[in-house]
This record gives structure tokens, C-alpha cells and sequence, in this order.
């Protein structure tokens, strides 16, 4: 049994882990729950949650999981109605299908000092085909009201035992009692991984002999099914979690499922009786062989691909480099296909390569596995990278766990030992660039020595540049000319706004905050076309000139950091930003003829951290001009919850900073 | 017969003719202005056989020009129980006309649909598209569906979007010569054409050339806007039963048979009505009674299945599951009342802001909701029975100010569900603040919210977990930095619901200083932010949907030593649709605004446009007003 508990302490308490219900039997006294974690916000309380994991041989040739599950939930209030409906989603492949069983609710209330079950009716239990491959079971529970007990049990077949179900022990919801029990047998070695801020309590391993029929069948027309027998102990492992505080998703979280108490299993080894073992999953170099003999993902692009012959003498006409060659390739894809999909790390069913490129359309893999064929095609050395995006949660820095992978994009070795990474998939994206979504740390990268590169949001580095210019003309005009080099995301994002925007939209968004400066009287847009580059954008306004005896003015413009991102008073897990930050600005000013300054702000550098970050603000004056310089710096996107506080409060600095205001008086 | 066979000929050769016209070179230049998508060709055919059999035949084909466009290449359409869909076909076409793709079969997507609220729909929806990324090019379907009742019959509705012009659409009914089909045309400049052939009438509608348009702020609503033909029937078949809908009178009667033998109740539940009833002196207060005692009780589930769409569970069922949805609530409430002796109706409503909806000159089924009406004198009693919270008496945004069907004994009859004006909804604010000599601010915050106004704030009460309501306090108000340290809500339910909010807030550094100067923006919390181009010629007329009244006078007491330098001018604004005050003072170390907008619930003509740019114009500025202290030289 090789278990890895990858970030919980286990600890064992003998005295207080009974559980404290007895399921389909509901007492007076069960309706009043005291617990620290009930407060004015919780609207229902999972009082337990039992789940339990056991192997039987199937009639199939292999064995099938049955997955119990029983809870218990008590309603507070009306809010908390919603955990009185119910959905299951079943799986199915086509081949083997997931089967519900034993499908039992009621709900039990308190009427007069005495209890009263309903039971749920079979026919009011739903199945929606959602597609192809899932279905949901849903129902709700009868006669639901404030203070309901609510129960429902379910037992699950599956011969997906790849995945053995995973467990959560926390939701939306407090919960007093989480329990997940897993027989396994000997012979199946599974990864275990936990994760969370929440204590889990392992009682010791109980172990028991067990036996398993396995039934292979036989396809011919005479032949009878073989009976197998395979006898072996059986480990029983529990896992409890006790009074549990519900978790809620808060600002700057890449995904609550990063955050969650769970366990999580991974079939690694079989280990049947005189044989020698056998890995399932055990190693990257493993699944990476594996993975690249595959018809739809390897093979793909380690085929000949011959038919590609012609198109691609087209799509690379006149490149003369290796790279240039490259960037003609991304190019083609990438203003040519159209993404259906924003998942995959394979190739889709039932699609040929040829298919893809003649549609030009397909998923993610789909079409970044053809971008390295297409690569690939032309002798440039290009490998796949497999990672998962920030919503899909983190993936495991060491095991191969596949499931938690669920995008592709496209390692090129360029000719000085460079690398870029490629995602064909997104329009106007440049060569070399990623979305900030694909910022998600641990990537793998997938050839004969499969290995690990860390896309992080540390290094994703937002840089921008504004230099306001303002002075006055001689026909009595205030005269304005703004400067923006934008980051490489807002780059990005402006080419998609600007894709679907009249001219109107652009001059409010250029002119946005810039109000003061009067009307916008031309602009430009420089590298608009030139994906690979950022944008320079340029904007000209002008007004008449100030008359008034005393003129405030705001010297950041559109540029202040107007409000606090940082909203919420606590924070109960880290804060995770899509990327690093720096943002300069800088301002020079002609003071208007007749005026003078009768106050400036005053120039100021805080730290955040130590050198983790920096704002810095600077502002001098002399008898015809105002300079100005600010300066954001945040040199990492991760920051831990003990830190949350002082980069609210550093924030809070900068809002308060750059509100500040320029006073100019008419000389006498 | 024979002129019949030529007549299909004929159109099966235009049908086939299309195809070599899909070149984008084709479409005239007025319908490629203000378009994204353009309608090639649309040839919608109904052959109502029989009032349980009714054929839909759709054929149309798109060219999409950009990205934006690319909304209308995907092809969707549902069935159901009682309505099935066949003989999906389509092809995909470039620039040029040229076919470089068909639909395959496995490439349909089936699918169950949602609603986003509903336990459960027998409704499914299957789904391609083509997924083409070269623009501009030509996607076109054809499909069948056959309607097993004649309830609910298709309308036609050529133009889909806002920058959806149409080059050619043809709807044509086919019924039995003695059938009264009936009909609505909206929008339309050429009427039906009709023809008789053996036995079966055929009407024809053709719209040619339809250009664009362009959304425009405050514009009415879509279908005062596009073109359209509804189709009622007389005589029909639904699932099981038979009705008539010519006049609303007999549309009622089919409801009444749905309805019928659904509302008895168990005995504990009888003698429930009973205790609460017994006590109470008037109609008002044992409604009231009733209507909390099934809020109490029962919760919202929506399960929508074939005939069930618009049959309500019986009441005996809400009672046991204590659930149902807004049908099985609504008969539910009606048998409540009926109990205690009080006559309620079932009364059918088409909620929120959807298409169509209940005309009265045209009885036909837009309808997706049900509440529950007790006449009362001249003040009838009405109810939501879908929300646990809703007063009695209230309908506000979602089913107020509109016709609804009214299911009486004997039949249906158009009733006015209750109207919400500017002085119904109504949000008076009072903010008793300090700013110290930093700059930050600690204040009081109290608001009366009436009528629609009030709506947020109910379902922040009742809707949002504390959390979620704190959440969205703290970041909701428009402050740059603040926190919201406690919040308090009073109400007051009634036929206009009144709620009273208070909050006590904190917000740092709220004046901006520098060096002996402060800056405040006194109007805290009620900026417009409604910034109205002028730069196009207006073409619709101006619809302002909701009539409000706002008033607030903040008062923030400012550091001592302070005087003011600057000081935003009051401004008065007075239309024919709105009326708007705002007035800046400084006394007694006090910083005092006053300000008080109304807006009508009316409708303009465009070329009132103009005003109403100016008026939010001068609006806007006003209400960013600064008032510059500043200390006085020791």
C-alpha cells in the first residue's frame, strides 16, 4: 500500500471518531444541532457525510467499484433549501455505463414533539440525458420546510476504477462529520493525495482477507465464460474530517477547487498474486512512451504526414529561417482555425489530422497537436505540452495524474537553445504568448525524457507605459498627447475589443478618465496587425484653456488606481493574481501662462514586503513646468493570506495617492 | 390536383435555385451597412393538417460577415414529448458560393435543455454548427418539425438581432380551406397574400430588403421593432385535450378543463385553513393569513413535463411535497382560499420582459407564468405564489403594470395587473457623515426604498446568505475604498413594499488631501452614469420602461478650520419627462447637498432624443460636483 498524503498531518483519535448519527433513524433531539460552526450565515449544516469504496469482481473480465453514499443535512433556513435538491452525474463511455442503485430520500420534521418522515417517490426522481457521456439523476426532497432534516442514500457501479471516486470534505455548507472509507484490495495500488487547510483524522489500517470472482466472457459462439479467483487481503482506510467551516470563493482565486479539503486516488500498480507487479500510472516516462504511441495524440505528429506537402510549401513560402518558418506556421493556424473547444489534451474522436486541417476548425489539442505536426512537418523540433488551466485547479508537481490535465499547447526549441511556447488557438494571439489562464504553474512537456517546466504567473510580467504630455498654444488652447504602451494582456484585449468596435467605442475607451484634458482631436494605434508586438497607442486631445481664478487638477488621469481590488476585510486562503505588474506613468506639464502652482502633492516610495513590490511617486515643479512619475511595481502573483492585509494596505496607499489633486492660481 | 403538383414543382425549383446565389458579392450594399449577418433566403411553410398534426418546414440560409456574426451560424432547435424534429440538413458555403462542407449526422449535438432554474424539462435541443473562421460565408439548414397539437403555433420573426438585415423571407400557412386560421402581423408593410387551392387556404407573407438596425439607448422593446406574424388557433388539440382560443373568453374555458378536479385538499391541511381563518375578521387579513401560511410551507420546484407545462399538479400534491411550481402554487393558494370561502382565480401572465406576451386583441399563448388573483371590491388582491418573501399584494417589475388571463368560472377575461409609477418607486436617502482630518469618512446611511426600487434590497434580505449580502454591500456603493461595519434592514410589506436600509460605513481616505486643500465629492452614492451619444440621427422613439423618483441629502461635518474654495453652482433641470434638482452648501463646518431626481415612466418621440442627451449631459456633470476646502492660514 504506497500512500502519499501530500500536505495534511494525519493524526488519530481514538475517543471521538463514533459517528454521531444513526442514518434512517431521526429523534426529537436530532433536530437541535449545536456546533461553533453554525452562525447567522449558515442556512443548512451537512451533519454527516458517510462515503465508502469497495472492489467486486464484474462479469466483464476486471473488476467494478461500488461507491456508497449516505448524508445527512439539516435546513436552517429558507436559503437553505437548495441542498434539498439533488443531482448525480453518471458517466458513461459508450462501453460501460455507470449504474445508480438503491436510491433512497426522506425527509423527517419535527411536528408537535414527534417526527414525521417523508419519503421521497420514485417518480419523482429525474434522469436527464445531459449528452453522449452524462447523465444526471436529480431529485428533490418532499415536504421541505425550516428546520427539516433532509437524508439521502446512493450507491454508485462504476468500472471506471482508474479514478476511484474522490472525496470532498468541505463545501458550501458547514460540515460536522465527513467519513470516506476505501476497501482496497492488495493487488491495486492507488496514489492517494490530500489537499486543504482542514485536519483529517486516519483511524489504523483494518485489514481483512478478501475474495473476488472475476467473470471473463467468452466471445465465441460455443466456448463457455472463464470463472476467475482471486483471493487477497483487503485494506480498509478511513478518513475523517470533523466540523468542517464551509468554504466560500473570494476575489483573485484561480479556482476554489486549489483550496477544498479532499482526497483524491490515482490507480498506480497492479500487484496480483504470482505476478510480478504491474504500473498503471507509476511514472512520467512511463505515461510519456505511452502517450506519444497513441493514435491520437503522439502519432499524430510523429507520423510522416505527407499529405501536407503542398499546403505547407504554401503556408511557408518565403521564409528563409527556421523561425521565420515557424511564425508563418502559427500564423496560418491561427488566423485560419477556429477553436470549438477550450479543452482537450488529446485528439478527438472519430477526426482525422487531414480532417482538422481541411474543417479548420477542432478543440484546443485538436489544433495545437496539428500546429506541431505542422511543425514538426518542417523539421522544427516541437513537443507537446500538456498543462491544466487555472480554473481546472493546480496539477500534481510529482504524479502523473492525468485527469487534472485538460489543455495543450506547443514547446518549440528555437536555434539558439531557445524555447517558446505556442497556443495557435486563441485569434490575434502573438508568437510566443499565453493567455494569463495558462499561467498555472507545473506543466509537462511530453518527449522520449518527458520533463517539467514551470509556467508561472510569477513570470508572467503585465508592463505598461503612459507618458502624458500637456501645453498650451498660443490660440489660448491646452494641448494634450498621450503615449500608452500596453502589456502584453491588455495588448491582447484591446485587439479583441478593437476587433468589434466602431470608432465611437474606441474614442470613449481612449478617452476614458481623461476628461480634463478636454476632447479627443486624433489617435493612433500602432502594431494593431503586428500580433507579436505590443500596442502603442497614441491620442491627441485638446481644450480651451483654463480661465478659472483657481484650477484643481488630477495629474493621474485615466491612470489612478481608482479603486482597492483588494475589497474584503479577511482573507481565508491565498491571493493568486493572474499575473505580475508594472505600471509607469509619467506626466510634464506646461504650467498655463498667468498661472502658478499653489500646491503640488508631495512625492512619496513605499515598499511592499521588503522588495516584493513597490510604488513610487514623484513630483517636482519649477516656474514653467510639473513632472510627474509613478510607478507600480508587484513582482510576484502569489501571495500568502498573512499577507493579504499588507497588500490591501499597500493598494489602499496608491488609491489614496493618486487621488490627490494639483492646485494652480492665477498670478496676480 | 394538377395545378398542385405544378406548385410544388415550382417551388422546388426556386428552393434549388437559391443555392448558386449565396455569393457575398450578391448582397446590396444597403443591407451590408450596420450588418453582421444577413439573411440570404428564409422559407417558412406550416401545414396545419389537423388540429393534432401540424408540420413546420424551415429552410434558411445566413452569410455571416464577422465575427460578430458569428452568433447566428449555429443552428439549434428543440423538441419534446410533443413535438418532434427531423430531416436536419444544411450546407456551408464561402465567399464565393461555393459548397465546401454538408452536415453530418454525427455532428448534430443532442442535447437536454435548461432553463437555468427547473428541476427538470422533458425539452431537448439539438445543436450544429460549422464552426467556419474564414468571413465572410453562407451557412444554411433545412428541418421539419411535427407539432402534435396546434396550441402553440410558430410564428414567424425574419429579422433575429440588432445588425441582422434580410435580403429575402417567405412565411406561407397551409390549413384547410374551413379552419380559422387567425393571425397578427406586426410591424409588417405588406400584408398576406392568400389562395384557395382544393380545399386547402394558403396565406403568404414576403419580406424583401429588410437593412439593419442599430441598437439605440432607451429603445423599445425588440418585437415593437421587427417585423413579424403570430398565429392563433381556433379549434385545437393539446395533449390529451381540445379547446378553442378565438376569443380570450374560450382560451379560458381550455384552462378551466386543465384545472378541473385539481383542487382538493387533504383533511390536515383543511383544518389548518380552518385555525388560521377562524380568528381573522376581514377578506384582507384571512388572504394574508392563507397566503404567509403557503409561503410557509412550501418552496419552489419547477418540473416541466409534456402536458405539464401547462396543467398544474393537483393540490393534494403541493400539499405532500410540500413543492410545486408557479401552476401547481398558484391552484395550490386558489384552493387554500376556496376552503376559507373566498373566491380566487388562477390567472396566467406572461412575466419578466418576454416577446409578445398577452394582446388582447389576439388571443394565443404567450404566456410563462401563473399567479393567483382574489377580487376584492374595486382593490383586487394579488399574489406571487412562487416566492416565500413576496408581500401580498405585490407584483412589481416582473409581473406588474401588464394584461394577464384571468381564468374566471365559465371562462378567461383580460384583467390589469396592478401599475407601478414614478411615485411608487421611490428611493429617499439621508447620509449623516464626518470626514476627519484625514480625509476619511464615517457615516450613516439610511434609505426608504419603495416599489421597484425596493426589489434589490428584498432579495438581498431574503435571496442572499449573509455573506453574499455583506459581500455585496462592501463592494456595491461605488466608493473606492470602504467598508460597510453594519447594516440593518427594516420592512414594511404591503401592496407597495417599503424597506429601510441602514448602513454604518467606513471610508478611508474618502476626501483626496493635498497639502492645506480637501477635496469632496458630496454626491455619494447616487451618480448618474448615463452618458447618452448624440452623434447619430435617432431613429426609434424613446422608451423609459420604469418611472422612479430619487431623493438625497447627505450632510458631512469637515474638520474645523476649513473654508470652502470652490463651490459646485445648483443646477435645476426641468422636461416634460424628468425633473432634476441638485444644490451644494457650506455652513456651520458642514458640507450639505440636496438632491432630487424623478423620471416618468412615458414615451418619446425620437425627435425628442436630443433633450433627453442633453438633459442626463448636464445631469452627469452635476452630479460629480467637488467642493474644495481649505484651510485657513494660522
Amino acid at each position: 500500500m504506497s500512500v502519499c498524503c501530500a500536505i495534511c498531518i494525519c493524526m488519530y483519535i481514538q475517543a471521538q471518531d463514533k459517528l454521531p448519527v444513526k442514518f434512517g433513524k431521526v429523534e426529537p433531539q436530532d433536530f437541535t444541532i449545536t456546533s461553533e460552526l453554525i452562525d447567522a450565515n449558515t442556512n443548512a449544516v451537512v451533519v454527516a457525510d458517510i462515503g465508502k469504496a469497495e472492489f467486486l469482481g464484474n462479469n466483464k473480465g476486471w473488476f467494478s467499484i461500488l461507491f456508497k453514499r449516505t448524508c445527512r443535512i439539516k435546513i436552517i433556513n429558507n436559503k437553505g433549501f437548495d441542498a434539498a435538491k439533488v443531482v448525480i452525474p453518471l458517466y458513461s463511455n459508450g462501453e460501460n455505463v455507470e449504474k445508480i442503485d438503491n436510491l433512497k430520500a426522506a425527509t423527517y420534521n419535527l411536528e408537535n414533539g414527534s417526527v414525521v418522515s417523508t419519503k421521497l417517490e420514485s417518480k419523482e426522481v429525474f434522469e436527464e440525458k445531459v449528452n453522449k457521456r452524462f447523465t444526471r439523476v436529480k431529485f428533490t426532497h418532499p415536504a421541505v420546510k425550516e428546520g427539516s432534516i433532509i437524508e439521502f442514500s446512493y450507491t454508485v457501479k462504476t468500472d471506471f476504477i482508474l479514478h476511484l471516486q474522490a472525496w470532498e470534505f468541505q463545501g458550501k455548507y458547514p460540515t460536522l462529520w465527513s467519513e470516506y472509507e476505501v476497501a482496497f484490495p492488495d493487488f491495486f495500488i492507488y496514489t492517494i493525495l490530500a489537499q486543504g487547510y482542514v485536519k483529517l483524522i486516519t483511524p489504523p489500517d483494518d485489514v481483512r482477507s478478501g475474495h473476488f470472482t472475476v467473470n471473463v466472457p467468452n466471445r465465441t459462439a460455443y466456448g463457455r465464460d472463464d470463472l476467475y479467483s482471486i483471493d487477497g487481503s483487503i485494506i480498509y482506510r478511513k478518513w475523517i474530517a470533523k466540523d468542517v467551516p464551509a468554504l466560500q470563493e473570494e476575489a483573485f482565486t484561480s479556482t476554489i477547487d486549489n483550496h477544498i479539503a479532499k482526497i483524491e486516488f490515482q490507480l498506480s500498480e497492479y500487484r496480483f498474486p504470482n505476478q510480478p507487479s504491474q504500473t498503471v500510472m507509476s511514472s512520467w516516462p512511463v505515461i510519456s512512451e505511452r502517450m506519444l504511441q497513441r493514435e491520437d495524440f503522439g502519432a499524430v505528429y510523429t507520423k510522416a504526414n505527407n499529405w501536407l506537402n503542398d499546403d505547407m510549401k504554401q503556408i511557408t513560402k518565403g521564409a528563409s529561417t527556421p523561425e521565420e518558418k515557424a511564425r508563418k506556421i502559427y500564423g496560418f493556424i491561427r488566423d485560419n482555425f477556429k477553436c470549438t473547444s477550450e479543452y482537450g489534451i488529446y485528439q478527438s474522436d472519430l477526426v482525422s489530422t487531414k480532417d482538422i486541417f481541411n474543417k479548420k476548425s477542432g478543440s484546443v489539442s485538436d489544433i495545437n497537436l496539428l500546429l506541431i505536426a505542422m511543425l514538426r512537418h518542417e523539421s522544427l523540433s516541437a513537443e507537446p505540452v500538456l498543462m491544466s488551466l487555472r480554473d481546472r485547479g493546480v496539477v500534481h508537481p510529482v504524479y502523473p495524474l492525468m485527469d487534472r490535465f485538460n489543455y495543450l499547447i506547443c514547446e518549440l526549441k528555437l536555434d539558439d537553445n531557445k524555447y517558446v511556447y505556442l497556443d495557435a488557438t486563441k485569434p490575434m494571439l502573438g508568437f510566443g504568448k499565453l493567455l494569463p489562464s495558462s499561467y498555472n504553474g507545473t506543466a509537462w512537456v511530453l518527449n522520449q525524457q518527458p520533463l517539467d517546466v514551470n509556467i508561472t504567473a510569477d513570470a508572467f510580467k503585465e508592463t505598461t507605459n503612459v507618458s502624458l504630455f500637456v501645453s498650451n498654444d498660443d490660440s489660448g488652447n491646452l494641448v494634450s498627447f498621450i503615449t500608452s504602451e500596453l502589456g502584453d494582456h491588455e495588448s491582447y484585449k484591446f485587439r479583441r475589443f478593437h476587433s468589434a468596435a466602431s470608432r465611437q467605442d474606441i474614442i470613449k475607451r481612449l478617452s476614458s478618465g481623461m476628461g480634463e484634458l478636454g476632447e479627443v482631436v486624433a489617435y493612433t494605434l500602432d502594431s494593431l496587425a503586428l500580433y507579436d508586438q505590443n500596442i502603442i497607442q497614441t491620442v491627441d486631445f485638446k481644450r480651451k484653456n483654463f480661465e478659472e481664478d483657481i484650477v484643481y487638477i488630477s495629474p493621474m488621469m485615466g491612470e489612478a488606481e481608482k479603486e482597492n481590488p483588494f475589497k474584503s476585510a479577511t482573507r481565508y486562503y491565498p491571493v493568486e493574481m493572474p499575473y505580475t505588474i508594472d505600471r509607469s506613468y509619467s506626466l510634464t506639464m506646461e504650467i498655463p501662462k498667468g498661472y502658478k502652482v499653489d500646491e503640488l502633492p508631495k512625492s512619496t516610495r513605499v515598499m511592499l514586503n521588503g522588495d516584493e513590490g513597490m510604488f513610487e511617486y514623484l513630483i517636482s515643479a519649477n516656474s514653467s513646468q510639473i513632472l510627474l512619475k509613478s510607478k507600480i511595481l508587484i513582482k510576484k502573483a502569489k501571495f500568502e493570506q498573512d499577507d493579504y492585509e499588507t497588500l490591501r494596505n499597500f493598494f489602499g496607499f496608491i488609491v489614496k495617492k493618486h487621488a490627490e489633486q494639483i492646485v494652480l492660481k492665477k498670478a496676480n | 390536383m394538377k395545378r398542385l403538383i405544378v406548385f410544388v414543382f415550382l417551388c422546388q425549383v426556386l428552393l434549388s435555385g437559391y443555392a448558386q446565389q449565396y455569393q457575398v458579392s450578391l448582397i446590396p450594399d444597403s443591407l451590408l451597412r450596420n450588418a453582421d449577418a444577413v439573411k440570404r433566403m428564409e422559407e417558412m411553410q406550416i401545414q396545419f393538417k389537423a388540429e393534432d398534426k401540424v408540420i413546420v418546414k424551415r429552410k434558411y440560409a445566413i452569410t455571416i460577415l464577422n465575427e460578430q456574426g458569428s452568433k447566428h451560424a449555429q443552428y439549434q432547435n428543440s423538441y419534446s414529448s410533443l413535438e418532434g424534429l427531423s430531416d436536419i440538413s444544411g450546407n456551408l458555403y464561402d465567399a464565393a458560393g461555393k459548397k465546401i462542407k454538408s452536415v453530418k449526422r454525427r455532428d448534430i449535438a443532442d442535447l437536454s435543455s435548461s432553463d437555468g432554474f427547473s428541476l427538470m424539462l422533458d425539452d431537448r435541443i439539438k445543436v450544429h454548427n460549422f464552426n467556419h473562421n474564414q468571413y465572410p460565408y453562407t451557412i444554411e439548414y433545412e428541418d421539419q418539425q411535427q407539432l402534435k397539437g396546434s396550441y402553440f403555433l410558430p410564428y414567424w420573426s425574419p429579422v433575429d438581432d440588432e445588425r441582422f438585415s434580410v435580403e429575402k423571407s417567405m412565411f406561407r400557412v397551409e390549413f384547410p380551406a374551413g379552419y380559422d386560421m387567425r393571425y397578427k402581423e406586426l410591424n409588417l408593410t405588406d400584408g398576406a397574400v392568400s389562395a384557395e387551392v382544393s380545399n386547402n387556404k394558403t396565406l403568404q407573407w414576403t419580406l424583401t430588403g429588410k437593412k439593419a438596425f442599430v441598437f439605440e439607448p432607451f429603445q423599445p422593446p425588440f418585437n415593437e421593432l421587427a417585423p413579424a406574424v403570430y398565429l392563433g388557433a381556433s379549434s385545437f388539440y393539446f395533449g390529451g385535450f381540445n379547446g378553442n382560443m378565438k376569443t380570450w373568453f374560450d382560451f379560458g374555458k381550455f384552462q378551466i378543463q386543465l384545472n378541473k378536479g385539481k383542487d382538493e385538499l387533504p383533511d390536515r391541511i383543511k383544518a389548518d385553513v380552518k385555525r388560521i381563518v377562524t380568528p381573522l375578521a376581514t377578506t384582507e387579513e384571512k388572504v394574508s393569513g392563507l397566503y404567509a401560511y403557503m409561503q410557509q410551507n412550501t418552496r419552489y420546484i419547477s418540473v416541466q413535463l409534456g402536458i405539464g407545462g401547462w396543467q398544474p399538479f393537483e393540490a393534494k400534491y403541493v400539499a405532500n411535497n410540500r413543492y410545486g411550481d408557479c401552476k401547481a402554487l398558484s391552484n395550490y393558494m386558489v384552493s387554500l382560499l376556496k376552503e376559507a370561502g373566498i373566491k380566487a382565480h388562477y390567472v396566467i401572465v406572461n412575466a419578466g420582459n418576454n416577446r409578445m406576451g398577452l394582446r388582447e386583441d389576439f388571443p394565443a399563448p404567450y404566456f410563462n407564468h401563473v399567479i393567483c388573483c382574489v377580487p376584492n371590491g374595486k382593490d383586487s388582491i394579488w399574489l406571487e405564489c412562487t416566492s416565500q418573501t413576496s408581500p401580498a399584494g405585490y407584483m412589481g417589475s416582473f409581473t406588474g403594470s401588464r394584461n394577464a388571463l384571468l381564468v374566471g368560472d365559465d371562462g378567461g377575461y383580460v384583467v390589469s395587473t396592478p401599475y407601478y409609477r414614478e411615485a411608487d418607486n421611490k428611493q429617499i436617502r439621508l447620509v449623516k457623515g464626518t470626514v476627519d482630518k484625514d480625509g476619511n469618512l464615517q457615516a450613516t446611511v439610511t434609505t426608504v426604498f419603495t416599489g421597484i426600487q425596493q426589489e434589490e434590497a428584498h432579495s438581498l434580505i431574503h435571496d442572499a446568505s449573509n455573506s453574499d449580502r455583506e459581500k455585496y454591500l462592501n463592494t456595491a456603493l461605488g466608493l473606492p475604498t470602504y467598508t460597510v461595519l453594519k447594516h440593518s434592514y427594516a420592512e414594511n410589506p404591503g401592496k407597495i413594499p417599503v424597506i429601510t436600509e441602514t448602513l454604518e460605513l467606513q471610508a478611508p481616505s474618502f476626501a483626496s488631501m493635498t497639502g492645506k486643500r480637501l477635496f469632496i465629492q458630496p454626491n455619494l452614492f447616487n451618480k448618474s452614469r448615463t452618458r447618452l451619444s448624440s452623434e447619430t440621427v435617432r431613429k426609434f422613439p424613446v422608451v423609459f420602461s420604469l418611472g422612479y423618483t430619487d431623493e438625497d441629502s447627505v450632510v458631512v461635518a469637515i474638520p474645523n478650520g476649513y473654508t470652502a474654495e470652490s463651490l459646485p453652482k445648483p443646477v435645476s433641470i426641468q422636461t416634460d419627462f424628468a425633473a432634476y434638482t441638485i444644490r451644494y452648501t457650506v455652513e456651520n463646518n458642514k458640507i450639505i447637498m440636496v438632491r432630487k431626481h424623478t423620471r416618468k415612466k412615458m414615451r418619446l418621440d425620437a425627435s425628442a432624443y436630443k433633450d433627453v442627451v442633453s438633459y442626463y449631459d448636464q445631469i452627469i456633470r452635476a452630479d460629480a460636483g467637488r467642493v474644495v476646502l481649505v484651510k485657513k492660514e494660522e
